[in-house]
Parts: structure tokens; sequence; C-alpha cells
């Protein structure tokens, strides 16, 4: 039993009063780096528009450059027109003549006279009395294969008798009648034929309507006797040619034949202002024909213009014109990319090679369906041609003019940080930098040039000896490579210290530029719009300076969420600096409305590096910036107010490149292990 | 693994079969449990605290630093297991299966300054962990042993062996050797320095019994008796594990400095670019895992001891011992004397010099014991009781002083032992 009890406590032992398992909870403190940087004066300026440049001995000079001037010679670089307009109306047109023959054989008047075959047999020799033929006989007139009916304002209407009896013939007397209405149309009397010969005889048919059948009535024919024997032969014949010459329609019902409305062979000059261009190269850019047809058949247009090339093939097109459908316009559209356009006016023309000016060719056409159609004498043809260019080039002379550059103030943000304090520079050159790629000489002459600070209302200005001069700019030369011009280059330089001492915001200028100052020149012009005139505006800043409580101010944006799991007690940032500044500093924490969380640093003081007798930096001094956190909002702007002394006071300083500041900061942080 | 099972159960049947029905044999079933948990630094408060929870304030801190030494070790054992041993004439045979979970860490005491406190209060200060160390086995041991006594003139010499099959679930280690970090001041960097070779088995499977490795250890014992007393040198579990190619094997030697994420603008900084760089460092120092096999030791004991009756009014017999451990965290040394030292040394344990006393009383036996050495390597007083002689029961702790010193106390011990003679 004891031994059973005592098994029983000592099972209880090993299983009684179990405790739960928990995790354990305690706080350390973390002290970690954050973020490293190192920055040479180089990465501290650096802005978009700044360049450092380094001597050999590292010595730094910051440049900043700046676009200056933008021209855009808009005339010589879209070139727009609308040419060749013209309306061809339907009296206009020309309607073939119509033609018809009629053949009487002797052989077919001998036939109807009684035993007349056998008085007169063919291929004998005979002698043929005197006969009177006025049996009113018809002769058709088919000319249905022309039209059908047709009304003319103009036309002459030609009857041709030519006279193959062997006997003369006179007295002849016929009338031409429409078949239907049987009007009148014309009467022509012809006295005497003699044997072999033709006789002729036209009317004016103006205002007559013509049907497709005509009627011409013999009214009288006398054959005279013959003069002795005569050689019978059956296939000597009378015949009747009958033509509509001249034909003027007011209105028809007609098969037209193909048939040129209108031919015109033009030059056309560009309005370029006072370039006078002599060939463009055509970047991109069109030939629209416009043409509205009222014409009930199908139109044609050829339309050449044989200055304008491509890989030396002329250009040439042919485009069919549909009948207007509700008085729309049917557009033509050439697309001109690659093209290179002569605008010294038609080959060999008189007078020689003119400029500016575009040579082409236009034909209209009816083209002809094969289908009766109605014609009225109001119909027209009417078209017009749209030029649109945008040149890759243009040569000749590119015109003498004066391009005035209004005043403007350009914005700079060269000192836009530096919100007070004094800067002095030991030297500062301003220049311009003129890229001339136009095949024209340039001169500039400012008008006005200076700086402005418009927090002290400060202007400096280049003086008046800058100012009265004029800057001649050589012209571009022209090669053949991806950018087929050398520009000119030519730097416009002025001592800027004074300029520059005010801290700028501002630059003033106001210029003239004279193009082909000195007249056309021996070398022939060009311009390619890509590349016209680039100014740039340059400050040459040698970093040797003395800055005297130079105050810099910078705002960044900054996205820091705190984490809940580690609080951050204190910050440090640890300054290795080995540039010859002083600095007293202020960072400032914002949320994103711009509430103040927290002043992180309150003028603490960044010692300068240490210099030797020369003023150069020999060695770095650590300066460690400590601040408590606040750990109780996200951080959104950082706002850091600077400002800078140079050590020694009252010393230029050179800054060199390898003068750096090395940062790191690093964070006391407290985290709660095992949450 | 169940086929081994078998195997050893068929063999053990004779052995069964032949324990019935002799009556010069004596047989022995033996229930053992043991827990046991020793440091030499770290107390009970600190146990309590990581094992329950609760917040661990600045004093507890200062308490448990105070008390480490330059290099600490915590180890702990509970083990389960039931033997079987017959006694028949000259000769002794012995099987038992024992479930064993072994942990084992060593650390500086600037390891675990830099995890309670963390860094900032040693700004230019160089924290060592060299030598940090972390293990932890799981695993069946199967012993068959046998031992004969021969009759030396009228003295005994009795040697013993035994062999064991060591059936691996779980292994986890952690071995730096080399390893400090340093924080400059104002924390402008750290820079850690270290060398780690780590080994897990397959974490994707938690069961207890599941077969991750095979190993083997051995034991042996040579006892000599005269009259008065008995000497007895012996050799126990001297054995590995070899772990399966399914574990993941870490291994790196390389030195890591941080002086913050590098940008061009201390003002322009954003989450995103920390966490953008910070996945650039993350990729620099991620330790790529890799299969692998690897050999682990479990920790054998080496020792000598002297036994004597006693003549006094009290106590019957003393046992004068001493106790070595055997197990070096790696295998990377070819057996030699370097390899023997470097099981003792990494081993993290003192040799343990003890005496222990019986003094048999109306109700029990009493065994008192005092030793020194070990991994708690101060003097430490056991004692342990044992009830009755047929079923004998034995309940005893090795660390008697933890009973009084309380949360103080750096040591936990208890041990079971229920024995069925017949």
């Amino acid at each position: 039993m004891k031994k059973t009890l005592l098994i029983l406590l000592t099972t209880l032992l090993f299983f009684a009063c179990k405790h739960e398992l928990e995790r354990p909870t305690w706080d350390v403190d973390l002290l970690v780096p954050l973020i490293h940087s190192q920055m040479s004066i180089n990465d501290i300026l650096t802005d978009s528009n700044t360049t450092i440049n380094e001597d050999a001995n590292g010595f730094i000079t910051l440049i900043f450059q700046e676009d200056f001037i933008d021209f855009k010679f808009d005339t010589l670089v879209n070139i727009k027109a609308r040419t060749d307009e013209k309306s061809t109306t339907l009296d206009s047109v020309v309607f073939d003549d119509v033609v018809i023959a009629d053949t009487s054989t002797i052989g077919e008047a001998i036939s109807e006279i009684p035993f007349g075959t056998t008085l007169f047999p063919d291929g004998t020799m005979r002698t043929i009395p005197a006969l009177t033929i006025a049996n009113e006989d018809t002769i058709n007139v088919d000319a249905s294969e022309y039209f059908e009916t047709m009304t003319l304002y103009n036309g002459m209407l030609k009857i041709k008798l030519k006279n193959g009896y062997p006997t003369d013939i006179s007295n002849v007397s016929l009338s031409l009648i429409n078949a239907v209405n049987q009007n009148l149309i014309a009467t022509f009397n012809f006295p005497l034929i003699p044997s072999g010969t033709t006789a002729e005889d036209s009317i004016d048919i103006s205002g007559q309507t013509l049907d497709e059948n005509l009627l011409a009535i013999l009214h009288n024919m006398d054959i005279n006797a013959s003069n002795g024997d005569v050689l019978i032969n059956y296939e000597d014949a009378i015949i009747t040619t009958i033509t509509i010459a001249d034909i003027g329609l007011l209105e028809a019902t007609a098969f037209f034949p193909e048939q040129q409305l209108d031919s015109s062979k033009t030059e056309f000059t560009f309005d370029l202002g006072k370039a006078q261009l002599t060939e463009i190269k055509i970047k991109e850019g069109a030939v629209t024909i416009s043409a509205l047809s009222t014409l009930p058949d199908t139109g044609k247009i050829i339309y050449n213009i044989p200055s304008l090339r491509k890989n030396g093939v002329p250009f040439t097109s042919t485009s069919v014109i549909p009948p207007s459908i509700n008085g729309e316009m049917t557009m033509l559209n050439f697309d001109f990319d690659g093209y290179l356009l002569d605008l010294t006016g038609q080959d060999g023309r008189l007078g020689g090679d003119t400029v500016n000016t575009i040579y082409s060719e236009s034909f209209t056409y009816i083209d002809s369906t094969g289908e009766l159609v109605t014609i009225n004498q109001t119909d027209s043809f009417y078209s017009f041609t749209d030029f649109d260019f945008v040149t890759e080039y243009a040569r000749g002379f590119l015109g003498q003019d004066t391009l005035e550059v209004e005043e403007t103030q350009s914005k700079t943000n060269v000192f836009n940080k530096i919100i007070s304090g004094d800067l002095d520079l030991e030297s500062a050159t301003l220049s311009l930098n003129i890229k001339n790629y136009l095949g024209a000489d340039l001169q500039i002459k400012f008008d006005k040039l200076g700086t402005y600070n418009s927090v002290t209302n400060t202007t400096v200005s280049a003086g008046f000896n800058f100012l009265s001069q004029f800057f001649t700019i050589p012209r571009a030369t022209e090669i053949i490579g991806a950018i087929p011009v050398v520009p000119s280059i030519t730097n416009i330089e002025l001592d800027a210290k004074d300029m520059l001492e005010i801290l700028p915001n501002k630059f003033q200028s106001k210029m003239d530029i004279y193009v082909n100052p000195f007249g056309q020149s021996s070398t022939p012009g060009f311009l390619y719009p890509a590349h016209t005139i680039d100014a740039s505006l340059n400050l040459e800043i040698p970093l040797s300076l003395i800055a005297n409580n130079l105050t810099l101010i910078d705002t960044n944006e900054v996205n820091i969420n705190q984490s809940s799991e580690i609080e951050i007690e204190k910050l440090f940032i640890t300054i290795k600096n080995g540039i010859p500044f002083d600095a007293s500093i202020n960072i400032i924490l914002y949320d994103e409305f711009d509430n103040l969380i927290d002043t992180l640093f309150n003028n603490a003081i960044l010692l300068s590096a240490k210099v030797d007798e020369n003023n150069m930096v020999f060695e770095s001094t650590t300066s460690t910036l400590t601040a408590d956190y606040n750990q109780s909002m996200n951080i959104r702007k950082i706002i850091t107010v600077a400002t800078f002394n140079t050590m020694p006071n009252n010393s230029f300083v050179k800054i060199y490149s390898d003068y750096k500041m090395d940062l790191t900061m690093s964070a006391k942080l407290r985290k709660t292990i095992g949450n | 693994m169940k086929k081994i099972i078998y195997q050893i159960i068929f063999l053990l049947i004779p052995v069964f079969l032949f324990a019935g029905d002799s009556t010069h044999t004596s047989n022995t079933i033996t229930w053992d449990s043991k827990l046991i948990l020793e440091s030499n630094s770290l107390n009970m408060d600190f146990a309590n605290r990581m094992l329950y929870g609760g917040y661990i304030n600045e004093h507890q801190k200062n308490d448990w630093i105070s008390n480490l030494d330059i290099n600490n070790t915590l180890f702990t054992e509970i083990s389960n297991g039931i033997t079987y041993q017959r006694k028949f004439n000259n000769s002794k045979i012995l099987f038992s299966i024992t479930d064993r979970n072994i942990a084992r860490i060593s650390f500086t005491d600037d390891l675990m300054k830099l995890i309670l406190f963390g860094n900032y209060n040693y700004q230019g200060d160089t924290l060592n962990f060299d030598k940090t160390n972390f293990s932890f086995d799981r695993f069946q041991q199967i012993k068959m042993g046998y031992g004969k006594t021969f009759k030396v003139q009228k003295n005994y010499l009795t040697i013993s062996t035994a062999f064991s099959y060591l059936n691996g679930n779980h292994h986890l280690s952690f071995v730096s050797e080399n390893t400090s970090f340093y924080t400059s001041a104002f924390g402008t960097y750290n820079n850690l320095e270290y060398d780690i070779n780590a080994f897990a088995t397959d974490t994707n499977d938690f069961n207890l019994f599941t077969n991750n490795g095979n190993g083997i250890a051995f034991d042996f014992a040579i006892s000599f008796e005269n009259n008065e007393k008995k000497y007895t040198l012996y050799l126990t579990d001297l054995g590995y594990i070899n772990w399966k190619e399914s574990a993941l094997k870490y291994n790196t030697d390389t030195s890591f400095s941080f002086s913050g994420f590098e940008i061009d603008d201390l003002l322009e900084f954003n989450d995103s670019i920390i966490e953008a760089e910070s996945d650039k460092y993350l990729e620099d120092i991620y330790i790529g895992a890799r299969k692998g096999v690897k050999k682990s030791y479990i920790p054998a004991n080496f020792g000598f001891k002297v036994e004597a009756p006693l003549s006094d009014l009290y106590f019957s017999k003393y046992i004068l011992g001493f106790n070595l451990k055997w197990q070096p965290n790696q295998d990377n040394v070819l057996f030699s004397g370097e390899k023997i030292l470097q099981g003792f040394y990494e081993s993290a344990y003192s040799p343990y010099f003890y005496l222990k006393t019986f003094a048999e009383t109306k109700y029990a036996l009493l065994i008192p014991k005092i030793a020194i050495g070990g991994y708690y390597q101060k003097l430490s007083f056991g004692l342990s009781a044992q009830f009755g002689n047929k079923v004998p029961i034995r309940l005893g702790t090795q660390h008697l002083e933890s009973i009084f010193k309380g949360k103080d106390s750096k040591n936990l011990s208890v041990f079971l032992q229920i024995g069925v003679r017949f």
C-alpha cells in the first residue's frame, strides 16, 4: 500500500501544476546605421542644368547652362499654298466632227433608166444624153453612232460633193432635215460640178437641234450630156460627204469619246518672305487635288510636277474623278515624303531659272464610258491644288532680314536655394554660346542683357561696352553626313562677377538678329529646320569664394512611415566634413498637411574641415549631430536650412573635387523582443 | 525501422524464455525516467521566464548577466527507458530501450548581453560570440549488452560491453566557432564576422518517432574487485547518428559590415529606397541552404570509480569517482588525439568528481552524494532514496541544493527508477 502511495505521489510530481508555455518579452536598445552617403561638392551642387568641370588639380568650376534663343523659321519650315484653281465648263468641250458619207454610183442611176443597162452596158463607150433627176430622192444620214440628239450653240454643217461621173452635173439642189420632226436644217445649191471635180459648201447651224437620223433630200440634179462617147463604168460615183464641224454644245445626248477638257502648264511662286529658295527637300508633306465634276461621265485628271522628284523620278499621277454626288468634292492626296522639289521653275524657261517657283502640268479629261450620256452646257469640272510641305532642308538665299527678339526675362534656378547671405566670387564668366546651323551669316546686337534679383529688386547690367557691340556669327558649312551641317560656334563672353553676386533669379535680355547682314553670298545658303540657331547661356563660376552666412534652403518630399514594431528614440548624423565650410543646420519635419512635426536639428553646428596655410583641406572634421525623434507622425517633408561660412573667414576658399562629406545617419531603436 | 525492431524482438525471445526456468538466475526489469537541467550560469528564474513568458525587466537582465561566465553552458536531458537485465552464473545480459531528448547550448556572455540589451550600450566594443553552439537531439537508443566476471585468484575481473542502435528522430544544431559583432561609436557602422554551420532535419515532419537518421553506440567497462574495493573503468554511449540527406544544411564563413543603405542624397530617401536596398543586403547575407548528410555525436561518458564498503555507523558503502563527457560539435577532424580532446572540450562538461555513500535505514536506502564539475561546474549535492527490495523504487536528484536556492538555482534534476526483480 505504501509503495502504491509512493508511486502515485511520484507520478503526481511529474504531472501536477503544469504551467502553460508562453513567450517572454523584453526591450532591447539597438544602434544601427540607417543610411550612408558620401557626397562631394559635385553631388551637393548637382542640378539638371549644372555641369561641374575640374581642372588637373581637381579645382571645380560650376557651369550652369540654360537655353537662350530658340528660333523657328516657320515660313521656310512649313510651306502651304493653293494653286491651279480652275473651272472647266462644257462650252470648252471639244466634240469631234461628225462625218457621214454617201456614195451614188452611175450604175445605180443607169439601172433606174428603162433598158438602161442594155443601152449603156458597163465598160462600153457611149454618149450620155442630158438627164434631169428631180425625184426628191432622200439619202439617210445616220448619226446614231455619234449622238442621239444635239443642240448646238455653235456648229457648221459642211457638204462636199465629189463628181465621179464621166460627165458634168449641174443645178444640184439638196436639203438636210431631221428625220423625225422634218425640221429643215440647211439647203445647198451647186450650179455646176464638172466631171472629176469636188464642190463644197457649208452653213452655220448654231442654235439648231440635230437628231441622230437626218435626211438629205435631193431636189434636183441635172446630168449634162457627154461630149461624145465616154466610158461607161458602173463604179463611177458621186460621193456626198456631210460634216458637222466646230461643234459647240448647249446640250447633247451622245456617246462622248474620251476627250480633254483642259490642259494647263503653270508655274506657281510660293510666298517665302524674303527667302529665295532654289530647292527644298520635303521631310513630310502632301499635295492634295480637290476636284468637283458635275459631268455625268467619269472625269480623269493627269497631274505632273516635273520638278518634284524622288530618286530621280519625277512625280506623275493619273486619277479618276467620279461624277459628284450631292456636290461633294473628290480629294486626291499624294504623299511627298522624301521628295526633292526644284524651285527654279520650268526647265528651259524663258528668262532663265527663277526661285521659289514650282512648275506643274495638269490635264483633265472626260473619260468615256461608251454609254449615252446627256451633257449640258452648265456642267463643269472644278479643281484646285493644295501644297503642304514640311521641309527637311531648303537651299537658296535665305534673305536679308532683321529678327527682333522681344525683351524676355528668363528664370534661372542657379541660386534659387539661397535665401540670404553674402556670396563673394573671385571670378565668374557669363558666355553666350551660339551655334549657327544656318547657311547665312548673322549679326547679333544686344539692346539689353542683365541679371535681376526679384527678392532684393536689384539689377545689374552687362554694361554699355557690351551692349554697343555687334557680334558677327559666321554661317554654317553644309556637309554630307547624319547631321549635314557643321555649325559655326561663337562664344560671346563677359565678366559676370558683379551680375552673379546679387544672387539673381532672372536674366533679362533683348536683342536684334540680322540675317545675311552683308547681302547675298557667293556661297549658296541653306536651312535645316531641325537645326537653326542654338544659343545657350553659360555661367562659369570657379568655386573660389567667400561665403558669409550664406543660407540655403532645401525642401525634400519624403515618404517615411513609422514602424509599429520599432521605435526610433534618437537619430545620429555623423558627418566627416572634408569641405572648408562651417555650417549651422536646421532640419524641420512636416507631415502631409504641412503641419510641423518636429525640429530635428536646431542650429546644429557642423565644423569645417581643417585647412592649411594655402586654405587647402588637409583633414576632415567629424561632427555628430544628435536628435531626439518624435515617433508619432509620418514624415512627408523635410526642410533643411543650412547657413554656411567659408573657413577661414574673409579669404577666398577654393573647392576641389576630392573634398567630400561622409554622412551616416544612425538611430537608436527600441524594439520589444517576443511581441 | 519496424523491421529492425522485429529483428531485435526475435533475438530477445530466447532470452525471455530462458529467464523463466532457472533458480540460478536473477532478472530485473527497470523503468528509468530522468529530467536534468544544468547550467553553469543561467538560473531557474531565467528558465522560468523563457518557458512561461512575462516581461523581462532591467533588474532581471542585470541579475542574469552578473551570473554569467565568459563561456556558459545549458544542458538538459529528458529520458525515459526500460531495461531488462539478467544475471546468470558469472555473466549478465542487458537489453534496454530508452527515449532520449538532449539539448545543449554554449554561448558567451557577450551574446547574452546583446540579446538582452541590444548593442546600444556597447558602442566601440567588439562582442565575441566564439564557440557558440546549440544542439538538440531526439532519438531512441536500443541497447544490448553482455558482461562476464572472471575469477582471478581471489579477485574478480568483470568485462562488460554493449552495442546500441540509435534511431534518430530529430536533430537541430548550430555551431559558430568564430563570431564577433562590432558597433562603432554612434552606430556609424556595424561589423559582423561569423562562421556558421547549421543543420536541421526535415522540418516538414515533426513526428516524434520518425526515422531521420540511424546510428550506433558502444559501451565498454572493466571492473576489478578484490576483497575490499571494486575499481571500474567505463566508457558508455560512445556513438553517433548519421542524419539523412533529407535534412537542410547551412554552411557559411563570411563577414558583413553595414554602414547604412547607400544613397546619393541623405535627404532624399524613402521607405521604398530602404526596402530596395535592404533586399539587396539580404541577398548578400542570405545563407543558401542545401541538402546534405551530417553526423552528430551523442554525449559519451568516460570515467573511473572506486567502490568500497564502509564500517561506519551510518554508511555502509561509498563510491568515489570521476566522469568525463565526450561530445564534439562537428565531425570535422579525423579520429586522433586532437579529435579526442575536441570531444572533451566541446562537450562543455567539466571533469565531474563525486563521492556517493550508501546509508541503509529502516525504510529506505539513502544515497547522498557530493560532487563538483559537470555542466554546473560548481559544488553540488545529490540525494536519492530507494524503497523496497523486490520492487525497488528509487527517487532522487543530483542537485539537492536547487530546492533551497529556489529561482536562483542553476540546476534542476529529478530521476525516478522503478524496478522489478524476479
